[in-house]
């Protein structure tokens, strides 16, 4: 996002946007895989991390 | 205000504007969105009515005529919801709606509940094992080897100074020690995330002067109104929207129902990590401007980060 100059909107609702107009340049579906790592655990730091291709992204 | 919401947008200007790589995400699906000149025109529209806001003796006008101008520009893109964007946008609007005083008591409302939640925010493993030890690097690095051990074990203060900043501006007694408490975090927060130590975010610069500035201008020597006037609501108003959206909402964020940066998150290790994956063929088909930001992970693939996790 240095872009823009900010840090990114850190949502799902951005990342998929982002990750939709990037599969614009792929000839596969798995050429461009969104990878998000959900809030971290308060206590563990540990996060949930989800993985969608262009075709689940659709 | 009016000045340093006008600095925030000037400093990222491509990010209100159409023409760049990152993708605007409408917060409505099929929003229309402003294509050139008119997400010029919109911009230099919305500069105007904050000159409005700053300068003319009754600015309850140039205020609506802001208020709208940014709300159409946070409708169509949803990045544009910065923590500062978003805050200065809700104290322009309740000056354009509060009777009376009510202003000034939405106001304090917004920067109460501001640094309530940047403080409970922070209250996480992630903020004390990552985010601090990273904030503080700049110190560290000139300070005597082994003085870092004593440094780092003190991020508990940096929460726990902006909660305690919170209830200190509620209470007419502590006010004036909380004010003076608040000024000094800015200062240590500009000078970590300022030019001269991390340098980065340029954005924010503006806005920690800003907070300073607004809470002495509200807090300073403020005898009313009492904590109980100033988060119990007495009519449907500027007053109640700010306590629902400043104080309240962000609970939500906890259960995933309200977001990150509308409550209090920024900086606080507590917020979703976006990332793409590419193939060679998809990162040499990007804009350079794009292209220049991959880098390959621990296995070789390339990675697009969007957020560092801060």
């Amino acid at each position: 996002m240095s872009e823009l100059s900010v840090p990114s909107f850190p949502e799902d609702r951005v990342f998929r946007a982002a990750a939709r107009d990037m599969c614009r340049l792929a000839d596969n579906p798995g050429d461009v895989v969104l990878v998000v790592f959900g809030r971290p655990g308060i206590l563990t730091g540990q996060r949930e991390i989800s993985r969608n291709d262009c075709a689940a992204l659709r | 205000m009016a000045a340093a919401l006008a600095a925030g947008v000037l400093l990222a200007s491509r990010l209100f504007l159409a023409t760049r790589a990152f993708p605007r995400v409408p917060v409505l699906d099929g929003w229309p969105q402003l294509q050139p000149p008119l997400d010029a025109i919109a911009l230099g529209a919305l500069f105007a009515a904050l000159c409005g806001v700053a300068f003319a003796p009754r600015p309850r006008w140039w205020a609506t005529a802001a208020t709208v101008l940014a709300l159409v520009l946070a409708l169509e893109d949803q990045s544009r919801w910065q923590p500062w964007f978003y805050q200065y946008v809700a104290m322009i609007g309740a000056l354009a709606v509060a009777r009376d005083s009510g202003d000034t008591l939405a106001w304090r409302v917004v920067l109460v509940g501001l640094y309530l939640w940047s403080g409970i925010q922070k209250l996480n493993v992630t903020f004390m094992a990552r985010v601090f030890p990273w904030l503080v690097e700049p110190v560290a690095a000139v300070l005597p080897a082994g003085t870092r051990e004593i440094l780092l074990p003190g991020w508990v203060v940096a929460p726990m100074t902006e909660i305690a900043v919170a209830l200190g501006l509620l209470v007419p007694r502590l006010r004036n020690a909380a004010v003076v408490a608040a000024i000094a975090t800015h200062v240590v927060i500009f000078g970590l995330l300022g030019p001269l130590a991390h340098g980065t975010n340029a954005v924010i610069w503006p806005w920690n002067v800003a907070m300073a500035v607004l809470v002495a201008l509200l807090f300073w020597n403020a005898r009313g109104p009492s904590a109980l006037d100033a988060i119990v609501p007495r009519r449907i108003g500027a007053h109640a929207a700010m306590l629902a959206l400043f104080v309240a909402l962000p609970v939500l964020s906890f259960a995933g129902r309200w977001d990150s940066y509308l409550s209090g998150e920024l900086y606080s290790g507590n917020i979703k990590v976006g990332a793409l994956s590419i193939t060679d063929r998809v990162a040499a088909r990007l804009p350079d401007v794009v292209r220049r930001h991959v880098v390959s992970d621990r296995v070789g693939s390339n990675m697009l980060v969007f957020m560092n996790g801060r």
